[in-house]
């Protein structure tokens, strides 16, 4: 028992509460909204999504229409309602399976160390090389087109980010000593890792997941684009700039425009949160 | 015939948004070809007197009275008249040299940097920048010329520095701590070097140290400063027979010594205040064992006794009993 | 003699990382359902007819003679067949190929042209630093393709100062036409360069070497020439590797977007079609051309840093 509270003393002490930032609670607000809309979409989306209406195409902002129609005469503003579900599903799953693999090999190699850290190094080095999108068109050719296959890439090719930034972080908690009096105290390695040194890096693990979740929303959005995603006439915002591209030329870029700029608006709330979340680590001397 | 002369500098920063109080009054004079040595604690301001001489001081930085370089007024000065008295009156050598010299350039570009700059030609700068390398100790010049900073020692990148300060033939030198951050036997062996090359130049000199014994050994006139104010100034000679401030004798009695023998080695007693922190009376009066009412509501003007001038109210009274042992252990276990 | 020894080092672990990824990308579309063969004869054909074409294409080989055909091949310059083409990949590529150097180089100058710049101005001027930091958020989250519609509306469209869509010909032709593709391509990584260049700045203003060479009365322009952009390059360079893999990535989209004949939107075409030959290809040379330009980055970041290219004593 001894041991036990002379751990708990030297045990890095746990971060207490700042000051409430406005930008993180601004974008947090964000977020949450667009995730309710998506829950919501059924109940206050006004059209059917997928209705198309010949006789009603690419109209402009009215009380009928508030964000305008598409080249088919869909309804806009419906579209993008429906579409936040698998454009905001789609990165959160990658984020949710990248970070939990990241984790994990992160955590194992900083304790394991010797050969599995250096061939689990070797391989996220080389899957480095392949850019997200590519992993995603070589997974798309394999399976074929749809919601899951580069959803599935996707997490692979975010997996050796996340790992590499958590290896070192794990390496250096390892190394400080309230880690090693739990080794010494004879914790098991198994509790030390998960009740020590994850609660440790968790607020960097947070941090990463909000910076590469604007980034993996892009690239999911850009194979939606490219029309190897989630196939029409389900809505996804990066298929309805593809869409609305067509009408551009016509000089009716309103669809095209609107999804673009949910898109940013979307992207621009998760890197602030990101940043904001990792200045506040750079203080604590994380 | 006066080549510096300080008056009545004050200087505040801006420090979390608010004004602190870095220096509050230093008054001092350097003559052609002389060395003061500027001791005091750390924080107590004397190295931000020697920036205030060449005016480099951080961003909002309020500066206060007048520093004259030979009837210049410096805080006068507009950009162009500052960088050619930076590039040809005065020179700074800086503490750590290692941070100071621009780690990815090499060591020849930073030794003639500043002569090419103010338009002499490359192969001269070259020329001149290697005797002066020679007559520092660093051998196989051109080879070292082509080195970084990261290939040489600590010693040596000092010497780079001090030649780099001799090469645009200043008339003064500011020094700032120069050999602190070596280790002890690099020392010794760089401050030679520089008192050599100093006196045989005939160049001015602002040393600034924590180090009494040293400053009072290279040169001629000692200033201490505590708290941002100037406490005492007399000619080195008299430092060890004759200190007319407290805090000067404090200072020397907290030094080990080979001839003295003591059981403990003195402190001043309390902690070394900052500007800011001083109230109107006497800057020491916290940590003075001489301390009488007066000195807690007058600040002591500084006055002229014998050679030295001295900012206490008690000096002629003390004089010649300020002893080492009224810091000692011993004395003041028995108080 | 250090130097040679690191660059050496470099190379060979560069030539690994290719082969390994050679490999998977090879043995990934290797393993992907679909017969070649049914592709190529189309319709209904006989069992012994399909065994007949497996023999001649040496698809009954196994995998690891296959890969080394193919790798053979590859370094002969035979990227191999387009079953969807029945052409030589290499002859689908060779006119295509320039078109994705151009749009990439062209973006890459913007990028680091623009980037820097853009950051420097917003490290040495308070003011600017708002409103450019303000700008770069915005630009870093705006996807390639969003871009591409936005500079098409605005510049195409409306203005009528650029193209929409295509390449042109001659120099200038080709410039003008490119001109909105790039700096689709370039927007995001452009506003990334441009935060990183600030903070490197930002943090090499604080350090003691622009104190010496202020001391020295050295001129503002080369103080923050030598002293501080200098020493500032050495980051950003070596954080620069991840925006070759996103201008790698985003050359697929931004010429899908444009209508570009290059490439990325070959890959798009062989990836809707299953022409595996073609993609394998693609795909070997959009990883290769990132690890390549990354493995030139490092090195290139040796030659920005002295520190890093001999121990120290």
């Amino acid at each position: 028992m001894a041991t036990a509270a002379a751990i708990a003393e030297i045990a890095a002490p746990v971060r207490r509460r700042r000051h409430i930032d406005p930008v993180i609670v601004g974008a947090s607000v964000l977020i949450g909204a667009l995730v309710v809309v998506a829950l919501l979409a059924p109940w206050i989306s006004p059209y059917d999504p997928n209705s198309a209406n010949i006789l009603a195409t690419n109209q402009g902002v009215s009380a009928a229409h508030w964000l305008g129609t598409d080249p088919s005469g869909r309804d806009v503003l419906s579209r993008l309602i429906w579409g936040a579900r698998l454009s905001l599903l789609g990165p959160a799953l990658i984020i949710l399976i990248a970070t939990t693999l990241g984790t994990v090999l992160a955590i194992a190699s900083a304790w394991i160390g010797g050969l599995f850290d250096q061939v689990v190094s070797r391989v996220m080095d080389i899957l480095f090389a392949f850019p997200g999108l590519v992993l995603a068109m070589v997974a798309v050719a394999m399976f074929g087109s749809g919601p899951i296959a580069p959803v599935v890439a996707l997490s692979i090719a975010y997996t050796p980010y996340i790992t590499r930034i958590l290896r070192s972080a794990s390496l250096r908690e390892r190394n400080l000593p309230y880690i090693s009096a739990c080794y010494v105290g004879g914790v098991p390695a198994r509790s030390i890792c998960s009740r020590h040194l994850l609660p440790n890096i968790f607020p960097l693990l947070l941090t990463q997941a909000a910076l590469s979740f604007g980034s993996a929303l892009v690239t999911l959005a850009a194979v939606s684009y490219l029309g190897l995603g989630v196939q029409p006439p389900t809505a996804t915002w990066g298929l309805m700039v593809a869409t609305g591209q067509t009408a551009i030329l016509a000089g009716h870029p309103g669809a095209s425009i609107a999804s673009g700029i949910l898109i940013i608006v979307t992207v621009v709330a998760f890197n602030l949160l990101g940043d904001r979340l990792a200045n506040r680590h750079a203080v604590q001397g994380l | 015939m006066t080549l510096l002369e300080i008056h009545r500098l004050s200087l505040d920063l801006e420090v979390d948004g608010e004004l602190r109080r870095i220096i509050h009054d230093v008054t001092l004079e350097l003559d052609d070809g002389e060395a003061v040595g500027l001791v005091g604690e750390s924080g107590a301001g004397k190295s931000m007197t020697s920036r205030a001489v060449i005016r480099l001081l951080p961003r909002g930085a309020r500066l206060g009275g007048e520093v004259e370089f030979d009837g210049r007024s410096v805080p006068a000065m507009d950009a162009r008249a500052l960088r050619a008295y930076r590039s040809r009156d005065v020179a700074m050598i800086f503490q750590d040299a290692r941070s100071h010299i621009n780690p990815v350039r090499t060591i020849g570009a930073f030794l003639t940097e500043a002569l090419v700059e103010r338009g002499e030609r490359k192969a001269d700068a070259v020329t001149v920048v290697s005797e002066l390398l020679e007559t520092v100790g660093i051998h196989d010049v051109p080879h070292r010329l082509r080195q970084y900073p990261h290939e040489l020692s600590g010693g040596m990148l000092q010497r780079v520095m001090i030649a780099a300060a001799l090469a645009i033939r200043p008339r003064l030198l500011l020094a700032d701590e120069p050999t602190t951050a070596l280790d002890v036997t690099t020392q010794a062996e760089v401050m030679a070097h520089l008192d050599r090359q100093r006196r045989g130049r005939g160049l001015a000199m602002l040393f600034v140290t924590h180090d009494l014994e040293l400053a009072a050994a290279v040169c001629d006139r000692i200033a201490v400063i505590y708290a941002g104010c100037l406490v005492e100034e007399c000619p080195a000679s008299t430092v060890h027979d004759r200190v007319l401030h407290p805090y000067t004798a404090g200072l020397l009695a907290s030094r080990p010594s080979a001839t003295r023998r003591a059981a403990r080695l003195a402190a001043i007693p309390g902690r070394p205040q900052a500007a800011y922190e001083i109230a109107p009376g006497c800057p020491f009066v916290a940590r003075c064992p001489y301390v009488v009412d007066l000195c807690r509501t007058t600040r002591p003007p500084l006055r002229l006794i014998g050679a030295s001038r001295v900012a206490c109210h008690r000096a002629e009274e003390l004089a010649g009993q300020l002893s080492v042992g009224r810091f000692s252990g011993e004395e003041r276990a028995r108080a | 003699m250090a130097l040679v020894r690191v660059v050496l080092e470099r190379l060979a672990e560069l030539v690994l990382t290719l082969l390994v990824a050679s490999v998977a990308i090879y043995g990934a579309l290797y393993l992907a359902p679909g017969n070649p063969a049914t592709l190529l004869a189309g319709g209904h054909i006989t069992p012994s007819v399909l065994r007949e074409i497996e023999r001649q294409l040496h698809l009954n080989e196994p995998f690891f003679v296959r890969y080394w055909d193919w790798l053979d091949g590859i370094l002969h310059g035979n990227l191999g067949k387009s079953f969807v083409y029945r052409e030589s990949v290499t002859s689908l590529l060779a006119s295509r190929v320039l078109n994705s150097v151009y749009l990439v180089s062209y973006s890459a100058v913007v990028i680091i042209v623009g980037g820097v710049a853009l950051g420097l101005a917003a490290a040495l001027r308070r003011r600017l630093g708002v409103a450019i930091t303000a700008g770069t958020s915005v630009g870093l989250a705006t996807p390639s393709f969003v871009a591409a519609i936005m500079l098409i509306t605005l510049f195409a469209v409306n203005l009528k100062w650029f193209p929409a869509y295509g390449t042109g010909s001659g120099f200038a032709g080709q410039l003008r036409h490119l001109t909105l593709p790039a700096v689709a391509l370039a927007l995001s990584w452009l506003a990334y360069t441009a935060q990183l260049t600030k903070a490197a700045v930002r943090e090499e203003l604080g350090k003691d070497q622009v104190e010496t060479a202020q001391s020295r009365g050295i001129r503002p322009r080369h103080v923050v020439t030598r002293h501080v952009l200098r020493n500032a390059l050495i980051p950003i360079t070596t954080v620069s590797g991840i925006t070759v893999a996103g201008l790698v990535a985003g050359d697929v989209v931004v010429e899908q977007a444009f209508g570009i004949n290059g490439l990325g939107s070959f890959l798009v075409q062989a990836t809707l079609q299953k022409d595996f030959a073609s993609m394998q290809a693609v795909a070997l040379i959009l990883v290769a051309a990132f690890v390549v330009v990354n493995g030139i980055v490092d090195v290139a970041g040796l030659f920005l840093d002295p520190r890093l290219r001999e121990p120290a004593v």
